[in-house]
């Protein structure tokens, strides 16, 4: 069993090597093909930005919400 | 004079209601004479539409600006080929031929039982079989293979037999880890296979033995062990077979762990299908080489575990190899059978 424990751990330590200076060497698509272009955004993040909790109808928005349907009242008054 | 008025009204009104009806059932009326061009020609009638191009072309392809080349292909119908053989064809095919192979080793296993030395108990002398450089590149190779077979197949049958167990999250996390360790362990797997392809392919050639030892299927019509030396046609099949498609599995994972620098789209579908189907093949072939190896034949772990066998259990399996690797150096005792295959 020694020489298939062996084997295990040579196998390992090459996958190591080769396969983590495999993954290292990538690079992001959008730094192989960079464009002149907008970015609405940085990679990872998204358009509702880096605090979005995942509540559709968080309180700032509903503050927000009520500010703005309150307003016409207040100027048609 | 008031009633002709209203026919010729009511007329409007319906025909301005029944055409969209019609251009719904995609039957668009034919263009008024106003369209056409002033010549009378239909400017339409030779343009070269989207079904010419697919059928010239193979593929509908037009000019980007953004540099990913790849977007710039709009319609591939051999995705569709494509999809039909990864999504139906193989994983079918696959799970039939490796089920199949277990059930036939089951089965052999229930009526031939263990292969066992029957007429050679030990007789106690070890003789060298394997090297230990051999069975690091062998046990490097088949853990590795092991490894990249279960991740592998991962890819045909985990969204269909272990997705509905373990649920979304855990299958997205193992299938991540699937494929890390695929990619990864691939490598020592292709150094594995040529290491073996150089240190084993001389005595891998086909030899004045094999034919028989085919013929008698390594001594099940006949019931003796037919001579063969250092591998047997049937080690020989295995050996030959892990070439080709471990070579097979290389190429065409190269290709796909640095996708696009050599094939198209199509060409990067054709590398998967090739790839899954001998990583297919191959996973049945090995399932009986380790039965063999294991459960199957007394004494044939050793040569690959301690890299040595019994001279009874050589003498049984591999003569010719006996008579010339271990008996002939020796000299007088053995100088009358020199090259007479040993039964």
């Amino acid at each position: 069993m020694g020489v298939i424990f062996s084997a295990i751990a040579i196998a390992i330590v090459f996958a190591l090597l080769a396969g983590g200076g495999y993954y290292l060497g990538q690079k992001p698509v959008y730094r192989v093909q960079p464009m002149d272009s907008v970015r609405v955004g940085d990679p990872g993040d998204n358009l509702v930005g880096r605090n979005w909790s995942g509540d559709p109808s968080p309180p700032e928005i509903q503050e927000r919400a009520g500010s703005s349907s309150r307003a016409p009242n207040g100027a048609s008054g | 004079m008031r009633f002709p008025g209203l026919l010729v009204i009511l007329a409007v009104w319906i025909t301005t209601l029944a055409a969209p009806a019609v251009a719904q059932h995609g039957q668009d009326a034919p263009p008024p004479a106003a369209a056409t061009s002033p010549s009378g020609a239909n400017p339409t009638t030779d343009a070269v539409n989207e079904q010419q191009l697919l059928q010239q072309m193979h593929k509908l392809q037009g000019r980007i600006t953004i540099p990913d080349y790849k977007a710039a292909l709009l319609e591939q119908p051999q995705g569709r080929t494509y999809q039909f053989l990864h999504e139906r064809v193989l994983p079918w095919a696959a799970g039939i031929l490796i089920i199949a192979t277990i059930l036939a080793l089951a089965a052999f296993y229930f009526t031939r039982g263990r292969i066992m030395l029957d007429d050679s108990p030990e007789s106690g002398i070890k003789i060298k079989r394997f090297n230990l450089l051999e069975r690091l590149t062998h046990w490097v190779t088949a853990s590795s293979f092991i490894v990249l077979a279960i991740t592998g197949l991962n890819y045909f049958f985990g969204k269909r037999l272990i997705f509905p167990l373990i649920g979304p999250d855990a299958f997205a996390a193992w299938t991540q880890w699937a494929k890390f360790a695929h990619n990864t362990i691939a490598w020592p797997f292709i150094i594995g296979v040529l290491l073996m392809l150089v240190m084993w392919v001389r005595d891998n050639i086909p030899d004045r033995y094999d034919w028989r030892w085919l013929r008698e299927l390594g001594g099940f019509v006949s019931g003796s062990h037919p001579p063969a030396l250092r591998f047997n046609a049937g080690q020989k099949l295995i050996f030959w077979s892990v070439v080709v498609f471990g070579l097979t599995l290389t190429v065409s994972g190269i290709v796909m762990l640095f996708p696009f620098w050599a094939l198209d789209i199509n060409g990067m579908q054709w590398a998967q299908f090739f790839h899954a189907s001998a990583g297919t093949v191959l996973t049945a072939i090995i399932i009986g080489h380790i039965y063999i190896g294991t459960l199957g034949m007394q004494g044939a772990y050793d040569a690959m575990g301690s890299g040595e066998v019994d001279l009874a259990w050589a003498r049984a399996h591999h003569s010719a190899w006996v008579e010339q690797e271990h008996l002939q150096p020796r000299g007088a005792a053995s100088a009358g059978t020199a090259g007479v295959p040993a039964e």
